[in-house]
């Protein structure tokens, strides 16, 4: 996307983020709901795009066809997640769920730290599109955590793996846009300041679930987690760029076991703080530790298989299925090549606005692969459960299976109009060069050091406005490639901080956590979510943009 | 909700209308896609301003 004339003005930098500033104006200060706001956001975009930055007609509605089919993508995650969550909450699973995990990891800090951040990184290791949120949120709530640290903990927990993640999808679309001079170095510096969110990830849900309590009682299994993560993830990266998050994620996970088993983690607190869970999870929580200490000798699999019907082996059973079919689909490539031909896409003209800014024409936009989507996983994960539980008579006799899709669209109704308006937000914005102006903007103004120290920030920005790393690197990866050059700097070091800035800046893009609230069905609290999301997310720029200035000092 | 489903309809309703009417080379039609689009994208802000109830 080439961009010659745009005006890099205070005037043409505020009219820009209106869109987003209004966004969040609505939901955090106005509590408007995100169905509500994101439309009304986009209006201000759209007469923005039209009345200042001279985008025709014409460039609006292929925007307004491209961020539609962009959203269809996204829903088809949604919807799938809603469904295979209503089908295991339908047949109490997560009771089973619950109270299996109990058992094998009884310390309920590590249970948060194991859901929250290891799973979702382990998740986003292999897939995207909001995946880790949408399968850990529900989790999450059926482990009794309040439904709004079920969004807000993952969010931040598996903020750090974007980059790399995703089966290397972010780092292969970045290759496309952008010539890297010394990936060695780039991977280096990039591992080093991804290392940031990461560890702030773990401490920050550490400290949400108990403040100083948590971080005392977490910061062994947080110290080890994190090494394995950033470790091994630098370790990885120049050898086995895509699978390097998805080795890294699985070695914590399997730490995380034995974790569970060290006498630390099995140790009673009668101060253990208590934040993050609902009352009739506590409630629960402290029955069992009555049971505990009255020396009752605890019939665990036999109590729990009465009161729900299911073992965890059985409750887990659709996410098992979908981890399995999940790796054989993505990780195989013989089996990923044979499924991809199956490509849908649809075609767009070329766009150009009377400032220059031009879009290329496109036979097949985005093409969309339905047998390796996510949501087609998430789909036949939610059947095979289905399945099972109506086969060991977990759901009541008169159940139908109509009862999960109806359930599952008064969820999901209310977040397909918004995430629908969020991505076209996006659309209008780059189409008409307003996210152009947003980074030029920033490299504009700022001296040598300041840039250094705010390429993070690019980043950060443009993972916020499009919701996605990778569209976010697409985007601004050239742009700080070509800031870099001209301020004398390393390029691999600008685009480090470009890269740990998205992943940063996903924790609060409003389509991951609107897909959050969504399948946890508190859709109009959008704007709660994003407000806990938000310190974490400028205090890790912050310090990344530390760290950078410290590299660029000491390179 | 009720607002909400027709916003959502017509949002999904101008996406193959635009593409169409590009693939044809017909003006009017894409005109006509991107005129329910904005429709569809006003419902809910509209409903919120003219509503006494949400809060």
């Amino acid at each position: 996307m080439a961009a010659t004339e745009l005006p890099i003005t205070v005037l043409s930098w505020t009219v820009s983020s209106l869109p987003i500033l209004a966004l969040l104006l609505l939901l955090i200060w106005r509590r408007w709901s995100t169905s509500s706001a994101a439309p009304a956001a986009l209006a201000i975009g759209a007469v923005s795009a039209i009345a200042l930055f001279h985008t025709p007609l014409r460039t609006m509605a292929v925007a307004a066809g491209k961020g539609i089919w962009d959203a269809i993508f996204i829903l088809y995650v949604i919807w799938p997640a809603l469904i295979l969550y209503n089908t295991v909450e339908k047949a109490r699973a997560f009771i089973a769920i619950q109270q299996g995990i109990r058992k094998l990891l009884p310390d309920r800090l590590l249970v948060v730290l194991a859901f929250a951040w290891v799973l979702s990184s382990f998740i986003q290791g292999i897939a995207g599109f909001g995946t880790p949120i949408a399968i850990t949120s529900p989790l999450l709530v059926g482990l009794g955590v309040k439904p709004v640290y079920a969004v807000v903990l993952p969010l931040i927990g598996a903020a750090w793996a974007n980059m790399y993640g995703t089966l290397g999808a972010g780092w292969f679309a970045t290759l496309a846009v952008v010539d890297i001079p010394n990936r060695e170095l780039l991977f280096l510096y990039s591992g080093l300041l991804i290392w940031i969110p990461n560890l702030a990830g773990g401490l920050t849900i550490a400290w949400m679930y108990g403040r100083l309590w948590a971080l005392k009682r977490g910061f062994p299994a947080i110290a080890v987690i994190s090494l394995l993560h950033g470790g091994l993830q630098i370790i990885l990266l120049p050898f086995i760029t895509p699978l390097a998050v998805f080795f890294a994620s699985a070695a914590a996970l399997g730490a995380t076991f034995l974790l569970g088993r060290w006498s630390f983690y099995r140790q009673h607190d009668e101060d253990e703080p208590d934040r993050v869970f609902t009352e009739e999870s506590k409630r629960a929580a402290r029955e069992e530790e009555e049971r505990f200490h009255g020396g009752r000798k605890d019939d665990s699999a036999g109590e729990d298989k009465k009161e729900t019907g299911l073992s965890l082996a059985a409750a887990l059973a659709p996410y098992a299925f979908l981890a399995a079919i999940s790796i054989i689909a993505l990780m195989i490539p013989f089996i990923r090549d044979f499924l991809e031909q199956v490509r849908v896409g649809l075609p767009f003209p070329e766009t150009t606005t009377e400032y220059g800014v031009y879009n290329e024409a496109t036979d097949a936009y985005s093409s969309f692969t339905p047998l390796t989507h996510p949501g087609t996983l998430l789909l036949l994960s939610a059947l095979a459960g289905y399945l099972l539980f109506r086969k060991k008579k977990a759901y009541p006799p008169e159940f139908t299976p109509g009862a999960i899709i109806l359930s599952a669209s008064q969820d999901a109704l209310p977040a397909t109009t918004a995430i629908t308006a969020l991505l076209l937000i996006s659309k209008v914005m780059d189409h008409s060069g307003q996210i152009i102006i947003l980074a030029l903007g920033v490299a504009h103004v700022a001296p040598t050091m300041a840039y250094v120290g705010a390429s993070n920030f690019i980043g950060l920005i443009g993972s916020l406005i499009t919701s996605s790393n990778t569209a976010s690197n697409v985007l601004f990866a050239p742009l700080q490639a070509t800031a870099a050059q001209a301020e004398g700097i390393q390029v691999e070091l600008a685009l480090a901080g470009q890269f740990a800035g998205g992943a940063t800046g996903n924790a609060i893009s409003p389509g991951d956590a609107l897909l959050g609230a969504a399948v946890t069905g508190i859709s109009e609290r959008l704007g709660v979510i994003l407000a806990r999301a938000l310190p974490w997310s400028i205090m890790t720029a912050c310090i990344i943009s530390a760290a950078t200035m410290l590299i660029y000092v000491l390179s | 909700m009720k607002g909400l489903a027709i916003s959502l309809i017509l949002l999904l309703a101008s996406l193959p209308i635009i593409s169409w009417g590009f693939a044809w080379g017909r003006p009017l039609v894409w005109q006509a896609g991107l005129a329910i689009f904005a429709i569809g994208a006003l419902i809910p802000p509209a409903a919120r301003l003219f509503s006494k109830d949400e809060k």
